[in-house]
């Protein structure tokens, strides 16, 4: 009881840091997740786009714009060309294009107006050129029939509002389990960097070399000594999980929260906290000072969100990182979340590859622990 | 002689605590000064204000003459501190510690070197020059602190509280510097509470409490005050209450106490107590194991002046 | 008296295991992972052909356009190559969809295309934009060559011809005013933005190791002969110093190694990280003075601040146009903002006003810190200590 009693008074001495701690994690974890975030999300939607319309708003302009309005999402005008750039940069809006003056009968009349166009990189502007392009080209190639204008705008209207139709085969929304998702995984650093910094600053007062030899010569036996201290480091890594469950439940809502797919969250962050545990039990028997501590935190915690997708989703990871990220446990807890995403039903054969991965995050659990307690008995005599 | 340091009238309290209450004192060339005194009693205050490192309410400090200010650097070029706190870089090894901070005070690089090998030398840390800090014990790590200090040769030198937790060794090793920095040629301030310490080293001792000067003088004239000669100490088996009261009869016993089969005879003057004491007890018959006396110490003036003993 | 406490604190700084790895490795650490991360990203105008199956029922089969058009860009010899492509019946295509082989398949019913997909994403809707496209194409050429031929005719194979060369010669007059711009680069360049924040808490060291009332070896500083102003700027340049060395090493790195791309020259990129970790260096000296705590506390409010100004410039996934709209005035003060700010005009605008007016943000910042601090260092005793 003494030693447990020690660890929640060390715990209570820096209660400064483990609040300062959690709160600029959590800050962190929730900005990241209610931001808008262009970068690492990729739904598709329509591309948002910033129109200047020089030209009259009837005859083809007209039907042009309206094409427009139906397939992207035009966003008012930016008077600040600056603001317009940087809005192009971070990917807010996609294109932007100039309607010249006259635009309608030099297109009616085959003249081949000059549209002006400026977008941002990556697929979201390749998509909207195509988008843009597709009414200019049938345009321009109705526009050979020398039809009136009108004619004209009836033809391509009717040509592109013959569209594909798409069955989405899928009952799951992912979109609306993509939030959550990207809520827990994220949650592979907060956790991680929550559980180690303070367990380890815990450990390491129990370690320092004074004390390490009053516990050994005492006669409370290494493993017991290493049972119980292990045993409050859970109490506090399950608090830790439990208060960043209650957060979920403000940040994502009720309504996931307490479906079966809040179930498989919840008791996949479980794992990876008990699993955070043994690795910060594990770092403070390696580690003697709480810089190095930090130092190894920031390295283990970042290292293992980017290499596992926690940070950028996984399918944009080049596949030797992938390959490599299999070793880390944060891998398996990340795939969990993703797989829970796309979940279409709970019974076993689609629940299985989630089970599995969980077996996996137990196993490194128990080889974690395993390994503390070989080094933490070499270690008995003091070098 | 001249005196290095006047210090007039010096009052500094925190909040409403008085640290230093209207203290002057001098210091003169040559000279080891002992400050006395319990902890909290205003030593290391004292000296900090003396150094220009603390703001203080009320008094002069001049030193060589001069009054001392924090941009007063040519009065601080010749002084020398060795603080409580060991005050290192663990990054540098023993060298580099002591050429750094001799470095601060000493410009040229040959004169440096050799002063460097003066102090390591002078504290006895040749052979672990090149260890870093963590390596060196409690007692090598004080000595490093204090060759960091004086390792300038400075002219004055302040050593505050040098062999608290030290090693019997060490502690002798740096009394013997201290005494060879005074031969040397500088004036020493030495703020301890080891009244053992101030006995053997200090040509002058200053005895402080609750910031004020209590004493002041050589040991002999500090014994003076404590108004005692000698002590005398006899383990005696039995006394009955009779043979008791008839110590207090000999010639210039002050006081006697007995208590578990120990007699203590206090002589407030007199050359021969002893012999006395041994004739009487002889002529009564009365049996006894051990008998010695006893100088007083510093301790027993400072008991004799408030009233607790200087080790609280 | 500067050289020899300069080099003695270059030395202490050198061998202090925690501040080397904080300024010289873990932004090294940091940039490899960006790397590994972003590394997809980083290229991703460069499309990849995607798993797809087109379901070859007899109308697929009778419908010229369509089997011409997905033979076209499902060729692995085509630089136009879409698609990677399985022709196989309907179970089959459902089959592989439900394995996630494919990212779904097109199958033609009542001679009009169908797309049928798992889960909404990018590919998917090239899916279906490039089957929409053919097939608006195809009615396009049907009704053009109508028109040619008149309303009461079949056009002839002639006809038909025509009217896709009219289609395929269609070529709207598009003016595009392409830039340079790739997102991720501002990941790497808060990176070193952060990285000058590290001057910070060199800084702190080293403040503290110049004042008495702050550490025990700032007792020994202040009694020596020596102006606090020359063993504190020595001390600080000696940080500088080092911070600027590994400063450059990291720009080299990430362009030479990791290929990032930065605009301009190399010494606008390197008078950038000059200013920014001075601005670093006298918030650190700042905060040391000014903040009467440990120095615990004081890394943590360093560690704060430019963790807080690294979220807000943009770091931990790109949310700096977020921040500049919400909170505009943040990224204007924050150093970690300024200095990413400075870096991205370099990279995106083509005249240099906003790099330098980023610059000399951190200049005027960097005075201003220097000035509070040096105001409340002036009072060199102290109450207590």
């Amino acid at each position: 009881m003494t030693v447990s009693r020690a660890f929640w008074k060390i715990a209570l001495k820096n209660i400064g840091t483990i609040i300062t701690y959690t709160a600029i994690l959590v800050t962190f974890g929730t900005m990241n997740m209610s931001a808008n975030n262009t970068s690492l999300q990729y739904e598709a939607r329509k591309p948002a786009i910033v129109v200047f319309n020089e030209d009259e708003n009837v005859g083809i302009t007209k039907s042009f714009v309206g094409y427009l309005e139906k397939n992207t999402e035009i966003k008012p005008d930016y008077k600040d060309d600056d603001k317009l750039k940087d809005a192009l940069f971070y990917e807010q809006v996609i294109l932007v294009l100039e309607i010249p003056k006259g635009f309608h009968q030099d297109l009616t009349f085959g003249n081949e107006p000059e549209i002006k166009m400026r977008s941002s990189a990556g697929y979201q502007a390749e998509l909207a050129k195509v988008v843009v392009k597709r009414y200019l080209t049938t345009a321009t190639a109705y526009a050979k029939l020398h039809l009136s204008e009108e004619e004209l705008a009836k033809r391509v209207d009717a040509t592109l509002a013959n569209e594909t139709k798409v069955e989405i085969k899928s009952k799951v929304d992912s979109a609306k389990y993509g939030k959550a998702t990207r809520y827990f995984s994220f949650a592979n650093y907060t956790i991680l960097a929550c559980v180690i910094t303070i367990i380890c600053l815990i450990m390491i007062s129990f370690n320092r070399t004074q004390i390490r030899k009053r516990n050994l010569v005492s006669s409370i036996e290494i493993g017991k000594m290493n049972r119980i201290l292990l045993k409050n480091c859970c109490i506090y890594a399950v608090a830790v999980w439990l208060f960043y469950l209650a957060l979920g439940f403000i940040v994502i809502g009720g309504e996931i929260m307490l479906s079966g797919y809040g179930l498989i969250y919840a008791i996949n962050s479980l794992l990876f906290c008990a699993c955070a545990t043994t690795v910060a039990f594990l770092i403070s028997q390696l580690v003697a000072n709480q810089n190095a501590v930090n130092g190894l935190m920031n390295v283990v915690a970042l290292g293992s969100s980017f290499l596992c997708g926690a940070f950028v989703p996984a399918e944009y990871l080049p596949d030797s990182v992938l390959a490599f990220a299999h070793v880390l446990p944060s891998f398996y807890y990340v795939d969990t979340n993703n797989r829970v995403m796309n979940l279409e039903s709970f019974d076993f054969a689609s629940l299985w590859p989630i089970i599995l991965n969980m077996i996996i995050l137990v196993g490194f659990t128990v080889a974690i622990v395993i390994v503390t307690n070989i080094i933490s008995k070499k270690r008995q005599k003091i070098a | 002689m001249k005196n290095v340091i006047e210090v007039k009238h010096l009052t500094k309290s925190y909040k409403q605590n008085k640290a230093v209450d209207d203290l002057s004192l001098t210091v003169k060339e040559g000279e080891i000064l002992g400050l006395l005194g319990p902890n909290g009693s205003g030593k290391t205050t004292t000296m900090n204000c003396i150094l220009a490192l603390l703001k203080f309410d009320d008094g002069k400090i001049s030193i060589f003459g001069k009054e001392m200010a924090p941009d007063a650097y040519d009065i601080k070029a010749k002084i020398g501190v060795v603080f409580q706190e060991v005050a290192v870089f663990d990054e540098l090894t023993v060298y580099g510690n002591i050429d750094y901070f001799c470095g601060l005070y000493v410009e040229d690089k040959a004169t440096r070197a050799q002063y460097v090998d003066d102090a390591l030398k002078l504290v006895g840390l040749e052979d672990n020059k090149n260890q870093y800090p963590k390596q060196l014990s409690g007692g090598l790590l004080r000595r490093l602190n204090i060759a960091c200090g004086i390792a300038h040769k400075p002219k004055l030198i302040f050593l505050d509280e040098p062999t608290v937790a030290v090693d019997p060794q060490s502690r002798n090793n740096i009394l013997e510097g201290i005494k060879k920095l005074r031969d040397d040629g500088a004036t020493i301030i030495y703020t301890t509470h080891y009244m053992e310490e101030v006995e053997i080293l200090c040509d002058r001792v200053i005895i402080l409490d609750h910031g004020k000067i209590i004493a002041e003088g050589t040991n002999d004239e500090l014994k003076a005050l404590a108004k005692i000669e000698e002590k005398v100490t006899v383990e005696v088996a039995d006394l009955s209450p009779k043979q008791l009261s008839g110590f207090e009869k000999i010639k210039n016993v002050d006081a006697v106490s007995y208590e578990d089969g120990v007699l203590k005879v206090v002589f407030g003057k007199g050359k021969n107590n002893l012999a006395e004491m041994i004739e009487y007890l002889k002529s009564n018959r009365i049996n006894y194991s051990r008998i010695f006396a006893e100088r007083p110490t510093l301790n027993d003036v400072f008991l004799e002046l408030t009233g607790k003993e200087l080790r609280d | 008296m500067f050289w020899h406490n300069y080099k003695y604190a270059l030395r202490t700084l050198l061998k202090s295991k925690s501040l080397v790895f904080w300024t010289l490795a873990f932004p090294f650490i940091l940039a490899i992972l960006f790397n590994l991360a972003f590394a997809r990203l980083h290229d991703y105008d460069v499309f990849e052909p995607f798993n797809i199956a087109v379901v070859n029922n007899d109308e697929f089969e009778k419908n010229v356009a369509f089997k011409t058009a997905f033979n076209t860009l499902s060729d692995d010899d085509s630089d136009e190559q879409l698609f990677k492509t399985q022709f196989v019946d309907m179970d089959e295509a459902e089959r592989l969809l439900d394995d996630d082989k494919i990212e779904g398949f097109v199958y033609i019913a009542d001679a009009q295309p169908h797309v049928k997909i798992k889960t909404n994403g990018t590919n998917q809707t090239v899916l279906k934009s490039v089957t929409e496209q053919v097939s608006q194409t195809a009615t396009m050429v049907e009704e053009i060559a109508k028109s040619e031929a008149g309303n009461s005719e079949q056009p002839t194979m002639q006809i038909y011809l025509n009217a896709m060369k009219i289609v395929s010669e269609a070529e709207p007059n598009i003016k595009e005013d392409s830039h340079v711009m790739n997102m991720v680069v501002i990941e790497f360049y808060t990176l070193i933005a952060m990285a000058c924040m590290q001057g910070a808490m060199l800084s702190v060291e080293l403040t503290n190791r110049c004042l008495p009332n702050l550490s025990n070896r700032g007792k020994r500083v202040a009694i020596a002969p020596t102006r606090k102003s020359t063993t504190l700027s020595s001390g600080l340049a000696a940080g500088y110093t080092m911070l600027l060395f590994s400063l450059c090493a990291l720009i080299l790195f990430m362009r030479l190694v990791l290929g990032v791309e930065f605009g301009g020259n190399i010494w606008l990129i390197v008078l950038l990280a000059a200013a920014g970790s001075l601005s670093a260096m006298m918030l650190g000296m700042l905060l040391s003075v000014a903040l009467k705590t440990n120095e615990g506390a004081k890394n943590i409010v360093v560690v704060i601040v430019s963790m807080v100004g690294s979220l807000f410039a943009g770091m931990f996934g790109g949310m700096k146009i977020y921040f500049d709209n919400m909170l505009p005035f943040v990224n204007k003060i924050s150093p970690v903002g300024l200095i990413t700010d400075g870096y991205y005009s370099l990279y995106y605008y083509n005249d240099l006003g906003r790099y330098f007016v980023n610059l000399g943000s951190l200049l005027i910042i960097s005075a201003i810190f220097f000035i509070l601090a040096t105001r409340s260092l002036r009072r060199s005793r102290y109450d207590s200590i």
